[in-house]
């Protein structure tokens, strides 16, 4: 039969043990639920799958490093794909100067073909705000109001990025599908 | 079409991406995180000299101090150390510019010891680390795009990568420093990070994956 230490460090550690099995269980039902709308927001800004994934991995990695801060955001998802394409940044430096010793980046860095790609390169090329608008209400369902939040800016301003932004691609949209007819 | 329409169209363009990797690696790099803030908030809490010590521990070996051998520049050579370590992992050519040009193999364990001695012996100072990505504190050297050219080789219906080394652009008392490891831990070593700083310049190295 075990002994219990005296004092009371190993009650401590039997009770913190159930509160981080449910932190664990709280994080992996979070990265199961979101994590293909992440990558399929943060791919659609960035273009490249593989750096995409990474970028994904590395913002779900900094959000389970914080997780007791993230899980009470708003919309931990966004902040998610936030963290991801900030992070971009500074690897886009580091990843001039690197180089993929077995193709490994380019088998996974194709997106779409034809129709798909020109719409995903319409998503790509529009100015900052409004494709981070796009990217959150399309891909993380988030209503104008949490979007506002995320990005610091007003609602009606986030309105008037994603009419801008729909009129843009709805622009490439209608060639594509009169060319498709 | 409306609002909803467009935004569905463009939302159908990815709907057969999905991310598979594990929650486990994804804990395991979000922990890594965690004891490296842990360990820069020790580092910063000990002052200067903790810093100056920690950079002098990753800097490892003293560049340019590698004893010369007579490890062929070209075919690669086989480990003088580690018996785990099978092969060398890398083949050295001299391109009849002058420049050397340096193959690694990404399914091979690479001796960064070997790589560096070889590189000597071809006249570039080297300072090579594996598993980690080592970055420069200050600067690279300006000269570094025209000492380092990429070349995409395909072979056998796959495509690796090579690096060509300009010797004769490396300014005087500069040195290569690479870093070689693997995007994702457990996977082989499949990134090469290529830096031209002034020898024993300080770098900061990571853990990566």
């Amino acid at each position: 039969m075990e002994k219990f230490p005296a004092g009371g460090k190993w009650i401590g550690a039997l009770m913190r043990k159930p509160g981080v099995e449910r932190e664990r269980k709280d994080f992996a039902d979070f990265y199961q639920r979101s994590r293909d709308n992440c990558l399929r927001a943060v791919l659609a800004g960035t273009g490249d799958r593989a750096l995409a994934e990474d970028l994904v991995a590395e913002g779900f990695a900094r959000a389970w490093s914080s997780w007791s801060k993230v899980s009470r955001h708003p919309a931990p998802a966004a902040w998610v794909v936030r963290t991801a394409l900030n992070v971009r940044v500074s690897w886009w430096r580091r990843r001039r100067r690197e180089v993929a010793l077995d193709g490994h980046d380019q088998q996974l860095g194709e997106v779409g073909s034809g129709a798909d790609a020109s719409l995903l390169a319409a998503v790509r090329s529009l100015p900052r705000r409004q494709r981070e608008v796009v990217v959150l209400r399309i891909w993380l369902d988030l209503d104008t109001r949490t979007v506002a939040d995320e990005l610091g800016i007003s609602a009606p301003t986030v309105a008037v990025h994603l009419s801008r932004a729909i009129a843009t691609l709805r622009a490439q949209l209608t060639p594509v599908a009169s060319q498709g007819n | 079409m409306n609002d909803d329409e467009v935004l569905n169209a463009v939302k159908q363009t990815l709907s057969d991406v999905q991310m598979d990797r594990p929650v486990e690696a994804i804990e395991e790099r979000g922990r890594a995180r965690r004891r490296n803030r842990n360990l820069f908030g020790a580092v910063a809490g000990g002052g200067l000299a903790a810093v100056a010590a920690l950079a002098v521990a990753f800097s490892g070996g003293q560049p340019g101090a590698a004893p010369v051998t007579d490890q062929p520049l070209a075919g690669g050579g086989t480990a003088t150390t580690a018996p785990a370590m099978e092969t060398v992992g890398f083949t050295l050519a001299k391109e009849t510019n002058g420049s050397v040009k340096v193959a690694l193999d990404p399914k091979k364990l690479l001796d960064p010891t070997a790589l560096e001695k070889a590189l000597d012996s071809a006249g570039i100072p080297a300072v090579i680390k594996t598993g980690v990505l080592c970055e420069p504190e200050g600067r690279e050297l300006p000269e570094s795009d025209e000492v380092f050219h990429v070349k995409r080789v395909e072979e056998a219906g796959s495509s690796r990568y090579d690096l060509v080394i300009n010797t004769s652009a490396m300014p005087e008392n500069s040195e290569v420093h690479f870093s070689v490891f693997a995007v994702h831990k457990g996977e082989d070593f499949n990134k090469f990070g290529k830096y031209l700083v002034a020898k024993g310049a300080p770098m900061n190295c990571r853990t990566i994956g």
